[in-house]
């Protein structure tokens, strides 16, 4: 059914301010106000060419072609301006005329000014005007969206900076953690080495007090025992020779040898002089171990049978070795290899020795009393010390006991400074530091520790049969304490030793002064 | 409200008092973030506590907030992207006011969750308009004031506004009145 109603003209241009007619011509014959306002010239009485070209669709602008499109989306370029008309074709048969609804396609709100059109040119029903104010809203987001992402990248910047800081600071203070723990590794180090320097020092005086008290009145003895020896077994022979001559003794000669058992005295008198000799024999043998310990006649390195410094260990450790008390003989198991001399401070590395064994035998008397006390079982006490020569030249040291073992805890610290299981003012924590530093600095060699809880634990020492170049290098920076220590000795053969420390600490500080005279000159 | 309005009012007190003091209105408002999406819808509660937190901070009343915001609002929308849309609105103050409901409505076409104010005016005399004015929001009819001073001074126009009804007063809509002389005539 057709609408019977119809907008009056007046109404029409209202509607539709961009509409125009076109005759069969293509001539304008009617245009809406707006714009015939907005267009330069007359619009009505013109031809369409005159002031629009069609564009879409793609067609010759003829009337019948315009005619046939009524179905089609027209797109109109003004020729005058930048214009652009959006719309439809209307054919109206009874006027065999062409209508043309539609108005301005606007796609940037700068582009209206030029044109001279205000919001009030356009229909109200016209969505143009929406859509005008939605590619501003279009237009604000995308632009809040490019601040807010230029924002996201400098903060981004802004982080990754930080971050770097961050990184860089980490890194200063991984760096700095590690030289405060690098020096105070040096510092203990350090500590751990005065104090066994002092502890060397002290054991040094007091060993060559005693090599030079003990050793010369030793010998002396053992020395004249021989005379003594020989003079009597005279004697002997002359009471012998008396008596088969005169045989008649004097009533009073007879009293006294009877009083004084002339037989057994004959029989005996020679075995206590060799008695006295064997004494006198251990006596020097002591002396010598703890000289061949201390070493202090060897404060350089030179070749070494390594064994010698192991057999006076454990002669000096003989007496803790025998029963005690409860406690059984500790047995000593020895495997020892053909081994070559060894290049080495000796003395340091029966101190090394020393501390292990030591170490074996506290562990074994802790272990057997444990056991004895929780069980009443009795377990064998060993010491296995085994030495071979590797194929690659290393002489290689085990020590092992069968006690109680090291817990995996506290395995990785007992070669660190001052750490120590036993009691409060029973061991010091320095003895297996110390033992590290004279077999890994001190002759870059390695010491190792392998433990078995309830089997045993085992230290093994790997040392080079020639000490390292740099090693050479390193300890002729301790030539004062050398010097100091040759001193001693020097001095242990003459003098007593309360002159010898007097001389001692005399020496040391002129040595002193003159390190730091070197030292400030250089 | 949308972001516009918390933008414009962050612009407002930065151009007039500096960074420092919007900072410290921020941060009394508890209004967490510094950066407005204008074309997003805020709750209104936020732009409630700036208006308030900067009336205690600047030490001016709510009412003298709101009116010279409203006054900041339209040199404010035209250097944001509007001013085309502003210029095609009417090209003096009775043509514009004319027109600002038909914008108003637009924006809440495109924009419903917006819910723009509508606004009604109508010739009373030669150069005097009465305005009404209707919005779902309280307290904001001041901002109506400051809105047509900064359309006079847009317009190079002398106006003098006062209100002759109010929500305040139990009416349902605020309605004012304005005397206006154009300073020069084209």
């Amino acid at each position: 059914m057709s609408p019977a109603i119809t907008l009056p003209p007046h109404i029409f241009t209202e509607a539709f301010p961009f509409h125009f007619i076109l005759d069969s011509d293509l001539n304008i014959v009617q245009a809406g106000s707006v714009l015939q306002r907005i267009c330069p010239n007359t619009l009505v009485g013109s031809l369409l060419e005159q002031f629009f070209e069609i564009t879409r669709p793609k067609i010759t602008p003829t009337f019948e072609a315009v005619k046939k499109q009524r179905k089609s989306l027209f797109v109109l370029n003004s020729i005058h301006n930048e214009m652009q008309l959006k719309g439809q074709m209307i054919y109206l048969e009874e006027e065999n005329l062409i209508c043309f609804l539609g108005s301005p396609w606007i796609t940037d709100t700068s582009s209206l000014e030029p044109l001279g059109l205000k919001l009030k040119d356009f229909a109200i029903h016209d969505p143009i005007v929406d859509f005008i104010f939605l590619l501003q809203a279009k237009n604000t987001s995308l632009n809040d969206a490019k601040r807010l992402t230029e924002e996201l990248q400098q903060q981004q910047l802004q982080l990754k900076n930080a971050l770097r800081i961050k990184e860089n600071l980490a890194k200063i203070a991984e760096s700095q953690a590690k030289r405060l723990e690098e020096t105070l590794r040096d510092l203990q180090d350090t500590q751990a080495q005065l104090i066994q320097t002092e502890k060397m020092s002290g054991l040094g005086q007091m060993v060559a007090g005693i090599a030079h008290e003990v050793n010369n009145p030793v010998n002396f003895i053992h020395g004249n025992l021989s005379y003594v020896l020989t003079y009597s077994n005279q004697l002997l022979e002359l009471i012998s020779l008396y008596q088969k001559i005169y045989p008649q003794e004097h009533p009073l000669i007879s009293e006294l040898v009877e009083a004084i058992d002339l037989d057994f005295l004959i029989e005996d008198f020679p075995q206590t002089i060799r008695s006295m000799q064997m004494g006198t024999e251990r006596i020097r043998e002591i002396v010598t171990s703890l000289r061949t310990f201390s070493r202090l006649d060897e404060a350089e390195h030179k070749p070494v049978n390594l064994h010698d410094g192991l057999e006076s260990t454990l002669l000096i450790l003989k007496h803790r070795l025998k029963p005690h008390g409860q406690r059984p003989l500790i047995e000593i198991i020895k495997d020892y290899g053909n081994l070559p001399l060894v290049e080495c401070f000796s003395g340091q590395l029966n101190q090394v020795f020393m501390n292990i064994i030591a170490n074996a035998i506290d562990a074994l008397e802790e272990h057997y009393f444990q056991t004895f006390n929780t069980t009443g079982l009795s377990l064998p006490l060993r010491i296995y010390i085994s030495t071979v020569l590797s194929v690659e030249s290393k002489v290689i040291i085990r020590i092992a006991d069968n006690g109680s073992g090291i817990p995996e805890s506290v395995r990785d610290k007992i070669f660190d400074p001052f750490f120590t299981t036993k009691p409060i003012g029973k061991g010091t924590g320095l003895g297996l530091s110390i033992c590290y530093k004279i077999i890994v600095d001190t002759h870059g060699g390695s010491l190792t520790c392998k433990s078995t809880p309830n089997q045993g634990t085992e230290f093994i020492i790997e040392l080079l049969t020639h000490l390292p170049p740099q090693i050479k290098d390193q300890n002729l920076i301790e030539l004062t304490e050398i010097s100091a220590e040759k001193t001693v000795e020097r001095y242990s053969q003459e003098q007593s030793p309360r002159k010898i420390a007097e001389k001692l600490t005399r020496t040391l500080s002129e040595g002193v002064a003159e390190s730091w005279q070197y030292n400030s000159s250089a | 409200m949308y972001g516009l309005v918390n933008k414009a009012i962050s612009d407002m007190v930065k151009s007039h008092f500096g960074e420092q003091i919007w900072q410290q209105i921020r941060e009394k408002a508890e209004v967490e973030t510094d950066t407005f999406i204008r074309m997003e819808g805020y709750p209104d509660d936020v732009t409630h506590r700036l208006v308030k937190a900067a009336s205690e901070v600047l030490e001016l009343s709510p009412a003298q907030i709101m009116e010279a915001f409203g006054e900041f609002w339209v040199q404010f929308t035209a250097s944001e992207g509007y001013g085309e849309l502003m210029d095609m609105s009417g090209d003096d103050l009775p043509e514009f006011l004319q027109n600002l409901d038909n914008l108003h409505a637009r924006v809440g076409v495109s924009f419903p969750k917006l819910r723009p104010p509508s606004f009604d005016c109508n010739e009373v005399d030669d150069q005097v308009l009465s305005l009404e004015y209707r919005s779902e929001r309280e307290g904001l009819a001041p901002m109506v004031v400051g809105l047509v001073k900064g359309l006079g001074t847009r317009f190079d126009t002398e106006v003098n506004i006062s209100q002759v009804e109010s929500k305040d007063s139990g009416a349902d809509h605020d309605e004012f009145l304005i005397h206006f002389k154009p300073n020069s005539v084209d």
